[in-house]
């Protein structure tokens, strides 16, 4: 493998590491503190991406303010999912995950038919590329990995503020974090909003890039479910870590497979859930019964 | 014994079907009933031990498959490949969710749906699986010199594997076996504590449930006589889940049956806005939920009125122990 | 040679022992009595006898078989019960249910047998059945066979918690805190089933805090502080001995 092209891999690699990142950091989130699978947040990354070319190329905002007004707007409707629907789930984990699933449905259909089937796309918000050592980097994809890390390393900021230690508690014990007086209820809308949040602006990010596609949402989905059942369901360190991982083996497994390289994942996965079933920085996460 | 005649009497109904509905799109909205329940029938023996799987597409496929290869590509008669695809499909189960099952309830749900996406992948980009565009002209079953080209002789062949598949989960679900999955659903912890295997166990429920997956795609292709990997979607393994929770969850027979029915029929009524049928669904799914979390069967639970048939409601359940449990 | 052989068990969490070296005898026919201030280690013993946790060091021996690591079915197949401070019940079933399920070990014959529903597996079926009722009129639970084990009042699930156990057809019994949030009357009926449990053979080891109980009806008494034995004797020594005062001294105990 030349240099070139290892460090082409290499790059595309750490932006797909980023994006996997920012929506498995959202899910893993709202999994540790509300024990919720969120099987819609797929579909957040996909809104996100939509939106913004809505915003940017309909109603012709700025890419920046574009980005915010995602950020808000995913938040919010995340907290009207948890307020209206996944609130009244009592019945039990399975329900809530098809309750999850149904919106996630409804969403993805209102994309259709609201703006179609079609692949969208925004102009781009940066162009050219660099030379790297034989690699031809463009900016636009920089741009999507200075993005991505600006958004872990914020939401890393972000657990360290009141707010994430709460969310931090409750993830813990959400009894005895609601006996020192945290509002679970307040936390969980919050946890909600900003996970959902996260893959908005995800999507967001990626659609100079990628662009906005139907199926988007879904198949980040199952790469996230990958990420965690790796990374340890519950971690949040787990899932940046095997966020990097698959990004690497997709990127690189690329190159030697195709298509295939998903295959490939799932050859990864099956040796480590012999050597290590709850994952690499797993934490045992029952189902609720 | 007037539920003896009920019984004699609706076996008598399906039997003679094909002979009072003539109508051959009726009779395949029938066959896709069938065909979904044993879907449905899939994942509920899994749930009965609260496994939640999202893969039953992907282990519907490897059996289509499985069945169209052998009997395009090897010559062999429909009536080994169909048996085969079962196989194939409870050995592909056995190989990758005992791995899964080991990792935890939690991780076999995640799991699941990641084989399943796999699997479809995989079928889309191998070009010796036909590739995204699909496999076509799959021979039609044959007995001797008699071609299965009519709804009826479907619908019959249908009506066999329902019935073997439902008689058979009855019987299972009245043994020990039956009795173990039903203290593991309850308790997993404790049924471990009574002497349980229940790692075991809920492996046997899988492969099972994965079995007759498989045996339910070998019959879609060769019914269908056209395969594409989007069929085996993972949409297509929540409507399997879909098939339980609307029926109810509680009825591990009788409600992917009623819920199939119900899938099957809606978009028929719902044909004018076909376009929104992702969003009715959906928007179902959460009433359900909300509302009507035991499912369709349990309505003569909650509303008094229709009390009467309670009794056949609760009959359906299939829970064999003690009579007792009728009395609710 | 002891019914139960406990040497050098350890279970580290972390870097806390639960139990520490704990060197053990339980022997056949006694009724053995735990004591211990909370955390000194005793429920943690239990799951590592009945196998949910894995020892970190030592050894297990039963019946002179080494079981230590061995999953909480298998052990529970070689024989040791056991009941749980909650009373871990299946609450969707009825009384008699749930002690019918408990009875899986207890099927001969064929998979094929049971599932064809044959003569033998009805046989067998009814058979069960009997003992089911056996153990519930033994227990005094036959009027309530028919309710719904989440409906019991409290002293009865965990009465319905012993009997589950009693379904494994054990020849050790290890009841956590059987008496716990029992009234008086409970208490008393508690103690009569228990003795005559081991009058029908069966070796129980008991953790209670109850020390009024547990003096009563123990043959023997070890006291466990921080994951280590402090003490072993007979109840009369033991509630006079200062080693066992001490770690009780300052924790809310009744005595």
């Amino acid at each position: 493998m030349s240099l070139g092209l290892f460090l082409q891999s290499l790059v595309n690699a750490v932006a797909i590491a980023g994006t996997y990142g920012v929506v498995a950091a959202g899910f893993t989130l709202v999994l540790g503190v509300m024990k919720i699978f969120n099987f819609a947040h797929g579909q957040f990354y996909m809104l996100g991406a939509f939106l913004t070319f809505a915003f940017c190329d309909l109603l012709h905002l700025p890419y920046i303010v574009a980005i915010i007004a995602v950020f808000i707007t995913m938040g919010l409707l995340g907290m009207f999912l948890q307020r209206f629907i996944i609130r009244h789930t009592y019945a039990g984990f399975f329900h809530q995950v098809l309750a999850t699933i149904a919106v996630g449905m409804i969403l993805s259909q209102g994309v259709v038919l609201s703006l179609g089937k079609t692949d969208r796309f925004i102009t781009p918000v940066v162009r050219g590329m660099i030379n790297v050592g034989g690699t031809v980097l463009s900016y636009e994809k920089l741009l999507l990995i200075f993005l991505s890390l600006a958004l872990i390393v914020g939401l890393h900021y972000m657990m360290k503020l009141k707010a994430g230690k709460a969310m931090r508690a409750v993830a813990e014990d959400q009894e005895t974090a609601e006996l020192q007086g945290i509002n679970a209820r307040w936390i969980f809308l919050l946890t909600m909003g900003l996970g959902c949040g996260l893959a908005g602006v995800a999507g967001a990010v990626i659609i100079p890039v990628l662009g906005a596609t139907v199926p988007m949402g879904y198949n980040i989905f199952v790469r996230v479910l990958i990420i965690i059942i790796i990374g340890g369901m519950g971690s949040m360190p787990g899932a940046l870590l095997a966020a990097l991982l698959v990004g690497l083996i997709e990127s690189f497994g690329y190159q030697f497979v195709g298509a295939l390289n998903e295959v490939l994942l799932l050859g990864c996965l099956i040796p480590l859930l012999l050597l290590r079933p709850g994952g690499l920085l797993g934490r045992p996460l029952a189902i609720p019964e | 014994m007037p539920e003896k005649i009920l019984k004699a009497a609706g076996g008598l109904v399906l039997v003679a079907l094909p002979f009072i509905v003539r109508n051959d799109y009726y009779l395949h909205l029938i066959i896709c009933i069938f065909m979904y329940s044993m879907l449905g029938l899939g994942f509920s023996i899994m749930w009965k031990n609260r496994l939640i799987t999202c893969g039953q597409a992907g282990f519907w496929a490897v059996g289509a498959y499985t069945s169209t290869l052998l009997v395009m590509n090897a010559g062999v008669p429909f009536w080994l490949a169909l048996p085969a695809a079962g196989i194939a499909s409870a050995l592909v189960a056995l190989l990758t969710l005992s791995i899964a099952l080991k990792a935890g309830p939690l991780q076999f749900f995640a799991i699941t749906l990641v084989i399943s996406f796999i699997i479809m992948q995989v079928l889309g980009v191998v070009e010796f699986f036909g590739g995204w565009h699909g496999i076509f002209n799959i021979p039609r079953p044959t007995i001797g010199s008699f071609v299965f080209l009519s709804k009826t002789s479907y619908y019959y062949l249908a009506l066999f594997l329902l019935s073997a598949n439902v008689l058979i989960f009855y019987a299972l679900y009245r043994s020990r076996i039956g009795r173990a999955w039903t203290a593991i659903g309850l308790s997993a912890s404790l049924a471990e504590m009574q002497g349980i295997d229940v790692y075991r166990y809920r492996l046997a429920a899988t492969v099972i449930g994965c079995f007759f997956a498989g045996i339910c795609g070998s019959f879609y292709a060769h019914y269908q006589t056209v395969l594409i990997p989007n069929t085996f979607s993972f949409e297509c393994s929540i409507f399997a889940q879909m098939y339980a929770l609307i029926g109810g969850l509680s009825y591990y027979i009788a409600g992917p049956i009623a819920g199939a029915a119900v899938m099957v029929l809606l978009p028929e009524l719902l044909r004018p806005v076909a376009e929104f049928q992702p969003i009715i669904y959906g928007v179902l799914l959460i009433l359900i939920v909300v509302f009507l979390p035991g499912g369709i069967l349990s309505i003569p639970q909650r509303f008094p009125v229709v009390r009467g048939f309670a009794q056949i409601g609760a009959k359906l359940k299939g829970l064999p122990i003690s009579i007792k449990n009728l009395r609710k | 040679m002891a019914l139960l052989e406990v040497r050098g068990l350890s279970k580290y969490f972390g870097g806390l022992a639960a139990v520490d070296q704990l060197d053990l005898d339980v022997f056949a026919g006694e009724i053995l009595g735990l004591i211990g201030p909370n955390g000194a280690g005793k429920t943690t013993f239990f799951n590592l006898i009945s196998g949910f946790y894995k020892p970190t060091r030592g050894k297990i021996i039963f019946e002179g078989e080494d079981i230590t690591g061995l999953k909480p079915h298998q052990i529970a197949k070689r024989g040791i019960g056991r009941s749980f401070q909650l009373a871990t019940l299946f609450r969707g079933l009825t009384v008699f249910d749930n002690v019918f399920i408990g009875f899986h070990l207890d099927y001969g014959g064929g998979v094929l047998g049971q599932f064809l529903h044959t003569r033998a597996a009805r046989g067998e079926e009814q058979a069960i059945r009997e003992k089911t009722l056996e153990i519930l009129e033994v227990m005094g639970l036959a009027p309530l066979k028919y309710e719904l084990a989440g409906n019991l009042p409290h002293g009865y699930q965990k009465i319905l918690g012993v009997s589950l156990a009693l379904a494994t057809n054990p020849r050790l019994l290890l009841l956590d805190e059987p008496v716990t949030g029992m009234n008086p009357t409970e208490t008393l009926e508690m103690v009569h089933l228990i003795t005559n449990i081991r009058d029908k053979g069966i070796t129980l080891v008991l953790v209670e805090h109850n020390m009024r109980t547990i003096m009563e009806i123990s043959d023997r008494i070890i006291a466990l502080d921080y994951g280590k034995k402090i003490v072993e004797g007979l109840p009369h020594e033991i509630s006079e001995n200062e080693k066992v005062i001490e770690a009780y001294l300052g924790k809310e105990e009744e005595w």
